[in-house]
């Protein structure tokens, strides 16, 4: 570091350019010291020898179906296991059915309610002219007609045709937004497309680390990485940087569309908590009937 | 409190801003735990009057404020499984295991039995959800227990397995709840 800040000096009095350049390798080097106490941290789990054992048994449930297990991994290929311990899941947020159609119905929601239709077309009082009786009506023989931009004309105005900014804005019922989102998390992890870590350290801000480490554990092009907080470590913020196929998300962006968009789905333990906490809370809430009154807020 | 004001706005009127500095006297911001934050405000500069420099923290109170909270779910009756209380409602006995199927309660602990009715056709429909695990072994005993006690010769009803519902036609609500309880659930 003290290197680097000499040679910083030297370069930066000829060239104010690369000034950037060396303030951000500055602020690499502080975060790495960071992201170094992690690894640091992670090398203490690996020495630690016990795994991490999350076995909760969720006596709340009161289901016929019993807490899901998954392994917890670690995004750090050098260690010496890529799983680090166990993790139970709540049965009614990651063992739910998984229902079809409220997931259809979540995503047309999605595409729809934000949709706004441009096109447009022109009623026959619009149409420039028109406004002459084109011949008597009576004595020519012919049809009789009011105007030459009648809808029956070649020309004329449309009727019933698109009026632009028609919105397709609507509200999902909230219980189905709920369910929507529990059964897409049981249907990602009913197909093994629903990966948990222990947290979204890693050693490298290369993307390349991150499309290999990928590739290796058979995660499939496009992979989102969602934890309970939105300020992400700053590694995996580089990595996957230029990678527009590996997004990252905070626990309350999360949403049917973006789970379905993306082959894996891949949650911090932190984040597997506060979803089950927030879905929990939703579904035994008292004044659940009254939410679902609610047709939305502006 | 107000007499303090108005003479603050008078000394204001009076001697303007440097008077009325001399007349309150500039203290630090209180920090006690519960004003950490005041800090964050954007204007940092807080005057406070010394008669009211002296602030208490006390948590003693503090559940009779915990209790004007909304519930944050309705709280199950510490009753034993299987007891009757004297409004009538059942506490559920049945542990996940004991039948094929299992009936979870609602959020608000009832059995979830419901009767749907369009009026402008009166059609009445019985509906159970929350159906786990073999929903159609419940259909079958749930139809003899109806044949036996309603005698109906013809029962239309129907599971869904998918949404782990069991729908009849006719009204039947109290029956299938009775069944239910006899059940554990």
């Amino acid at each position: 570091m003290a290197g680097a800040l000499s040679l910083a000096w030297g370069v930066t009095a000829h060239r104010p350019a690369l000034l950037r350049q060396v303030l951000r390798s500055f602020s690499v080097t502080a975060v790495r010291n960071q992201e170094t106490g992690a690894a640091v941290a992670a090398a203490s789990i690996d020495s630690r020898k016990s795994p991490l054992i999350l076995d909760e048994k969720f006596p709340d449930s009161n289901s016929i179906v019993v807490p899901r297990e998954a392994w917890i991994e670690t995004l750090d290929t050098s260690a010496a296991s890529t799983q680090v311990g166990l993790i139970h899941l709540h049965p009614q947020v990651f063992g739910a059915n998984p229902r079809l159609d409220l997931i259809h119905e979540n995503v047309t929601w999605q595409k729809k309610f934000r949709m706004v239709n441009y096109a447009h077309t022109k009623v026959r009082s619009e149409v420039r002219g028109g406004g002459k009786k084109p011949w008597p009506q009576k004595g020519l023989g012919r049809a009789r007609h009011g105007s030459i931009r009648s809808p029956l004309w070649r020309g004329g105005g449309v009727t019933h045709g698109p009026r632009a900014y028609t919105t397709h804005f609507y509200m999902l019922p909230f219980s189905k937004r709920l369910q929507g989102l529990t059964a897409t998390l049981s249907a990602k992890f009913a197909q093994d497309d629903l990966k948990i870590v222990e947290s979204l350290d890693m050693p490298s801000d290369e993307a390349g680390y991150l499309e290999q480490l990928c590739e290796n554990r058979r995660w499939g092009i496009s992979v989102l990485f969602v934890d309970d907080s939105d300020i992400m470590p700053r590694n995996i913020t580089l990595a996957s940087d230029t990678l527009r196929h590996m997004n990252l998300m905070p626990v309350y962006g999360l949403n049917v569309h973006s789970m379905l968009k993306h082959e894996t789905l891949v949650l911090t333990v932190a984040a597997v908590r506060r979803i089950e906490e927030r879905i929990l809370y939703h579904f035994r809430r008292p004044d659940l009937p009254k939410e679902n009154m609610k047709r939305f807020r502006m | 409190m107000s007499a303090g004001v108005c003479s603050l706005v008078t000394l204001r009127c009076v001697s303007g801003l440097r008077c009325l500095k001399a007349a309150v006297s500039q203290r630090a911001v209180h920090t006690c735990p519960a004003a950490l934050g005041i800090t964050n405000l954007p204007a940092g500069r807080h005057t406070i009057p010394d008669s009211r420099a002296q602030v208490e923290t006390s948590t003693a109170e503090w559940h009779y404020v915990e209790r004007l909270f909304p519930l944050k779910s309705i709280p199950k009756p510490t009753v034993a499984p299987g007891e009757v209380t004297p409004s009538g409602w059942v506490a559920p006995s049945a542990k996940p295991g004991d039948h094929p199927y299992f009936v979870r309660r609602s959020p608000s602990h009832m059995i979830p039995v419901y009767l749907h009715h369009i009026p402008h056709i009166s059609k009445y429909r019985t509906f159970v959800s929350h159906v786990e695990g073999d929903v159609f072994a419940l259909l079958e005993e749930l139809r003899e227990y109806l044949q036996d006690r309603k005698h109906t010769r013809i029962l239309n009803m129907r599971a869904h397995e998918p949404h782990q519902k069991i729908e009849i036609k006719g009204q039947y609500v109290a029956e299938v709840r009775e069944f239910l309880l006899e059940r554990g659930f």
